[in-house]
């Protein structure tokens, strides 16, 4: 009887130490050997070699790892209980306890990322909106922010909350409602700077130092963003599409440019601000982004791409030149009669239309380069192949960087950036910004003379830089003009300076394809670099103190020496040229509603201007569409001659 | 602090008014039928129907003849001591030292820079102790006699001239008295923790002036604000601390005493509402899940006023202490930097036809959320009377009879103020700090004491484990009664009875989603079934305690004094179920073998 439990106890021992050994293998923990930690069991191993040993992640916290062993492997259901919790405490609004359980649940999952992001984000969007005063829900912002940091600590590796925090700092201080309060409130706050500095934005006080040599929001968020772009270059992975991650840090920049002239810092400060601005841009624009189709590109090569692209198109059609025929004859052969009809008439022989299709039917037949390929003599097929496979690799990468600058909106953001350093745009700004101020201190008079400024300036920006028109500038000038309009208790006439760009957006936020419109704005991007003398000028239009009415005389314009031909008074000539049913003075609503239909362009002599305007008419081309859309309402059909 | 309207009633508007009494004796009748009914049909299984009722009216009588009557309280308490003793023997007291080092480890996760870190710490010691408490007497009392029968020791105290009674009272005595010592050693080691966690001391940083209040320096994050010769700073994170002013050479000096934490006697009014056109009305929901507080909308003839009972000079004072815990809701964010507004209107409850007696003129405030907004109404107000402009006197005039009305208006357009009852409070006196402490670990008590009391009750007819699983369950069911309610209320939300549970764990389905078994009579036959279940599960909570309205704890962490008439309730309540854990035990101790 002994034994046997005696060969029961050996049998036992014995099953326990086979059941060891493979658990010795894989948990055997790694051994620190000149510093590093090295050989372990295969889990040992798999942690160090994807680097997700508690070391590795982030600070290890005595209170979270004793509490996470405290429920004895009942985590997951701890943790659902607390979040249970948490969601309760929201609604009934026990904001401290609310606060108090998000405590314990980072303690419980520190390494979970999802719990910093979404909870940082209902403490700072969903809580601090239940509250009345701003200066309470500034303080919930930071108690978000200051979570997405506690979060960094314990997931050094995870870039996602550094950005986080870029984006919680800049969009949440500087673009909700309160956010003068807001942005007002983060300068003072020095307890808060202090915080971030030993949180690790050592540089806070060197490089987020705004307009008045205090900490600035956006700059601080930009900061956020730097730091997770270094943990990206440390090797860290970046879950986020990488152009809206990378764009984020050169947007602060731009940002805090528009904050501060909002603010109404519009000088030299505002003028470098846009300068790095654009400066942040350009380098956003050479950094090489990894695309969903696995290629990486440049944002800023396209101009580049296009050119290339059209180099080998032309070389592979020079190629193929000879063929061409041959190749169309044997395509003959496949198409319908309509299709045979087109190939067989000579091209004056046929009607517009039947050009157009002919046109697009050869570029179809001939598009198919590998097919067109094995009609060229054996000689010159491996050339040509070359080519047609270069030509695919570039179509896709234009395609690919197109793409993309269009998921950051590129082309605005760089022409925007350019613009707002030039002095014209400056003046425009603190123009309006001005008469705003005349509009609240109840000085009309003075208020209607800075817009009526303003307005030339904004012409003269609209003109130089067209795609301004589409943005979010030219609805703040919309705004403006409003504002305007009711101070003056006037209506839009036909001879107001900008009214092609109200007409012209009008049918832009209307959403209509209106071929007019689209020629007057590719008429002014033709013009647009003619204009650049005229943006060289700002001295000129800085002139604060001297009225510049919307109706210059020319001894305004002579000694402003800028050749802007001012908008004309309604002329009855004008008023006869006019469609029938639409008068000069006409108004023109500012709202989304169909707008009128725009004129067919009109070259009245008499309308023209009887100063400098005929000297300034004749350096433009002849019979531009330029030429006939500014005639329109007496705009200026023309500038300074261009330096030819 | 949230407050239900049961939670307002007096005692006697809860015993008398609103059928305490009465539900009670409802209560303890269908437990009697029942009970009776149950152990009929058991003796009858054993004894035959004639000898079965012969039994349990033979058990029924002895009780109330002999056993009761003839009950001793000195053996009575020789049983207690003897489980009191035992509770020692089996180590019970490590329950202190599992507590202390709690608290040793709980500062780690115990925020004092918080909003108003007092209620985290009381909150944490109060729910620790409650916990451990709860399951120290679940261990102690559900063991105790099973083992003694296992062991047969029983033997030793049932061949003595012990009555069943006193068997029965003496465990839930004696286990009452070692839960006791060791929730006062809890009490006072909770008390310490708290005091050593948030003591904290301020320095004057500006001395107040006729003109312009003072500031204490920072610590723990925040300063208090002093008024020129105020024997007191102002709240801040829930606490306030004294002020000595000393003259010293012409100069006054200012020391700052230690933080208090206030335990404020309320008096709260009765709520009611009127409608856009001043009709009363149940106030509005703006939208929030929660409906624990209404909302009136701006600049409509919408308020809500309450009815204040005994406002007198006596207890009030010269002037009147009144406190608001209003929110807005916006609906434009108009104006940013301004807060929302409302008006306080005092009025005499009375009215003579159409005219009002008396009112104070408006006086218009600002709110201020999630914080108490502290006003100090002065006696003499200008006001109206019969619709004439005069001074009037707010007890003189306003609440001749100690009755008087608050109405609130919101002043705002497009903008909202909510309130619930307890948003709106007299502020009468305040009573120390370990007052209330202690009356909340008077509440803990009680909830030991149900359970110690459940947990005899079971151990006389049930193995050791098998009672710790029947105490347990009227524990958990006492806790979660709300969860059942909630199957019932709203069945969509529920996610299912318990089979239908289980069976959406297995699938991973929420519980927005359809069941979608395939088959559309087994998801039907599994509701129907989980039905049933719940409806038996939701009748038995009716017989156990709710632990919920039992705990006191937000009283003391918000620092509210407990009311005197709500602890009686509790009082109560406890008491009606010791007495059913009592006699429900003595008539199964009885029909056990073992007793006498």
């Amino acid at each position: 009887m002994n034994n046997k439990l005696f060969v029961r106890k050996l049998f036992y021992i014995g099953a326990i130490a086979v059941l060891l050994l493979p658990l010795y293998l894989l948990g055997q923990p790694s051994v620190k050997q000149n510093g590093q930690l090295a050989g372990g069991g295969e889990l040992a191993e798999m942690r160090s070699r994807y680097r997700i040993g508690q070391a590795d992640l982030g600070q290890i916290d005595p209170a979270s790892e004793s509490m996470r062993l405290a429920t004895l492997g009942m985590r997951g259901i701890a943790s659902a209980w607390l979040w249970q919790k948490a969601e309760y405490y929201k609604e009934e609004k026990y904001f401290d306890r609310f606060s108090a359980t998000l405590n314990q649940i980072a303690l419980l999952q520190p390494h979970f990322i999802k719990v910093w992001e979404s909870q940082a984000h209902n403490l700072s969007y969903n809580v601090s909106h239940e509250f009345d005063d701003y200066r309470q829900r500034y303080a919930w912002v930071k108690k978000g922010i200051d979570y997405l940091i506690r979060g960094t600590k314990y997931n050094e590796r995870e870039p996602i909350l550094q950005w986080h925090l870029g984006w919680y700092t800049n969009h949440k201080l500087g673009r909700s409602d309160e956010k003068a309060q807001f942005r007002e409130l983060y300068r003072n706050d020095t307890e808060f700077h202090n915080s971030l500095i030993s949180e690790g934005l050592s540089n806070l006080r060197s490089e987020a130092m705004g307009a008045d040599r205090k900490p600035d929001n956006w700059l601080t968020g930009r900061l956020w963003y730097l730091k997770a772009y270094d943990l990206v270059n440390a090797g860290a992975l970046i879950k986020k599409n990488e152009v809206h991650f990378y764009a984020e840090a050169p947007w602060s920049q731009m940002y805090y440019s528009e904050a501060i002239q909002e603010e109404g810092i519009l000088d030299d400060r505002s003028r470098f601000a846009w300068s790095r601005a654009n400066e942040s841009w350009r380098e956003f624009g050479n950094r090489e982004i990894l695309t969903s189709w696995g290629d990486r590109v440049q944002l800023r090569a396209l101009d580049r791409l296009n050119k290339e692209l059209k180099d080998k198109i032309t070389k592979f059609d020079e190629l193929i030149k000879p063929i061409v025929p041959e190749v169309l004859k044997a395509a003959r052969e496949s198409m319908n009669d309509d299709g045979k009809f087109l190939i067989d008439t000579p091209e004056n022989q046929l009607s517009l239309e039947q050009l157009q299709a002919k046109k697009e039917l050869l570029a179809a037949t001939l598009s198919n380069r590998f097919e067109v390929i094995r009609y060229l003599p054996a000689t010159q097929r491996s050339e040509a192949i070359t080519l047609a496979s270069a030509i695919r690799v570039a179509e896709d990468e234009v395609m690919h960087t197109a793409q993309y600058r269009d998921m950051c909106n590129y082309n605005y953001w760089d022409l925007r950036s350019r613009a707002e350093q030039s002095p014209v745009t400056l003046a425009a700004r603190r123009q309006i910004y001005e008469a705003d101020q005349f509009i609240a201190s109840a000085d009309l008079l003075a208020a209607t003379k800075r817009y009526e400024k303003a307005w030339l300036n904004w012409n003269a920006v609209f003109r130089r830089y067209p795609d301004m028109m589409k943005e979010t500038v030219a609805e703040e000038v919309l705004k403006a003009i409003n504002r305007y309009l009711s101070a003056t208790d006037q209506e839009i006439r036909k001879d107001f300076v900008l009214y092609d760009f109200m007409r012209y957006r009008s049918i832009y936020d209307g959403n209509k394809a209106d071929y007019d419109n689209a020629q007057y704005f590719n008429q002014l991007m033709y013009e647009a670099d003619r204009w650049e003398s005229a943006m060289d000028q700002p001295a000129l239009l800085e002139n604060d103190h001297v009225p510049l009415p919307v109706d210059w005389t020319e001894a305004d314009m002579e000694r402003t020496s800028v050749k802007f031909l001012p908008p004309k008074p309604a002329s009855k000539a004008a008023e006869e040229s006019a469609p029938s049913g639409e008068t000069p003075n006409q108004p023109l609503s500012t709202s989304n509603k169909e707008p009128n239909p725009p004129e067919a362009p009109q070259v009245n002599e008499s309308t023209k201007p009887a100063t400098d305007a005929g000297a300034a008419t004749q350096g433009a081309p002849d019979s531009t569409p330029a030429d006939d859309v500014s005639d329109v309402g007496g705009r200026p059909p023309a500038l300074q001659p261009p330096e030819e | 602090m949230r407050l239900e309207t049961e939670q307002f009633w007096t005692f006697y508007e809860w015993f008398i008014t609103n059928n305490g009494l009465l539900n009670g004796f409802l209560l303890a009748l269908v437990l009697i039928a029942l009970g009776f009914v149950l152990s009929y049909l058991v003796a009858m299984l054993r004894y035959g129907p004639g000898e079965g009722f012969y039994v349990i009216s033979k058990n029924i009588r002895d009780l109330f003849v002999r056993d009761l009557p003839n009950t001793s309280m000195r053996r009575t308490y020789a049983i207690g001591k003897l489980a009191f003793k035992e509770a020692i023997r089996r180590k019970v007291l490590a329950v202190v030292g599992i507590f202390i080092v709690g608290l040793m480890f709980a500062g780690w996760y115990l925020d004092p820079s918080s909003d108003v870190p007092v209620r985290l710490y009381i909150s944490f010691v109060l729910t620790t102790t409650n916990y451990l408490v709860l399951l120290l007497g679940l261990y102690l009392a559900t063991f105790s006699l099973p083992t003694d029968i296992k062991n047969k020791t029983i033997y030793t105290i049932t061949t003595k001239p012990v009555r069943a009674t006193e068997i029965v009272l003496g465990r839930i005595l004696g286990f009452g008295m070692i839960g006791t010592v060791i929730l006062t050693v809890l009490g006072l080691l909770s008390f310490v923790f708290v005091w050593r966690g948030l003591r904290h001391s301020h320095e004057l940083e500006r001395a107040p002036t006729v003109a312009e209040e003072g500031l204490t320096t920072e610590d723990l994050r925040h300063t208090h604000s002093l008024r020129d010769g105020a024997t007191r700073t102002f709240e801040s994170k829930g606490h306030y601390h004294p002020i000595i002013a000393t003259e010293e050479n012409g100069e006054i000096k200012y020391e700052i005493g230690p933080p208090r934490w206030p335990a404020k006697v309320p008096v709260y009014g009765s709520l009611r509402f009127t409608d856009r056109d001043g009709q009363l009305s149940e106030g509005l929901n703006v939208g929030y899940i929660s409906e624990y507080q209404k909302y009136i909308a701006g600049a409509t003839l919408m308020s809500a006023s309450w009815t204040f009972d005994g406002v007198t000079p006596d207890k009030f004072g010269d002037s009147l202490r009144l406190e608001m815990t209003l929110s807005a809701f916006r609906t434009v964010k108009g104006d940013i930097v301004t807060p929302v507004k409302g008006t306080l209107i005092f009025r005499r409850p009375e009215i003579e036809g159409d005219t009002v007696i008396a009112e104070s003129e408006r006086i218009s405030f600002e709110v201020k959320e999630f914080a108490v907004d502290e006003y100090e109404i002065p006696r003499k107000l200008n006001g109206f009377k019969n619709n004439e402009a005069a001074e009037i006197d707010l007890y003189e005039d306003l609440a001749p009879n100690g009755q008087l009305e608050v109405i609130v208006r919101c002043e705002d357009t497009g903008q909202y103020l909510g309130m619930a009852q307890a948003d709106l409070l007299l502020r009468a006196d305040d009573r120390p700090f370990s007052y209330n402490f202690f009356k909340g670990y008077v509440s803990i008590w009680l909830q030991m004491m149900i359970i110690v009391s459940f947990g005899v009750m079971f151990s006389t007819f049930l193995s050791g484990p098998v009672a710790i699983v029947a105490t347990m369950a009227t524990l958990m069911l006492g806790f979660f009664s709300g969860a059942i309610e909630l199957y019932f209320e709203k069945p969509e939300f529920s996610g299912g009875g318990p089979i239908e549970a289980s069976i959406r764990m297995v699938t991973q389905k929420g519980a927005m989603h359809d069941l979608d078994l395939g088959n559309n009579a087994l998801e039907k036959a599994i509701q129907n079934i989980d039905m049933v279940i719940m409806h038996s599960v939701r009748l038995l909570t009716g017989a156990v305690p709710n632990f919920n309205t039992l705990g006191t704890s937000d009283f003391v962490a918000y620092g509210v004094d407990l009311f005197d008439g709500l602890l009686l309730r509790h009082i109560v309540i406890s008491f009606g179920y010791f007495i059913m854990a009592f006699t429900v035990g003595y008539f199964f101790l009885k029909t056990r073998e073992i007793a006498a």
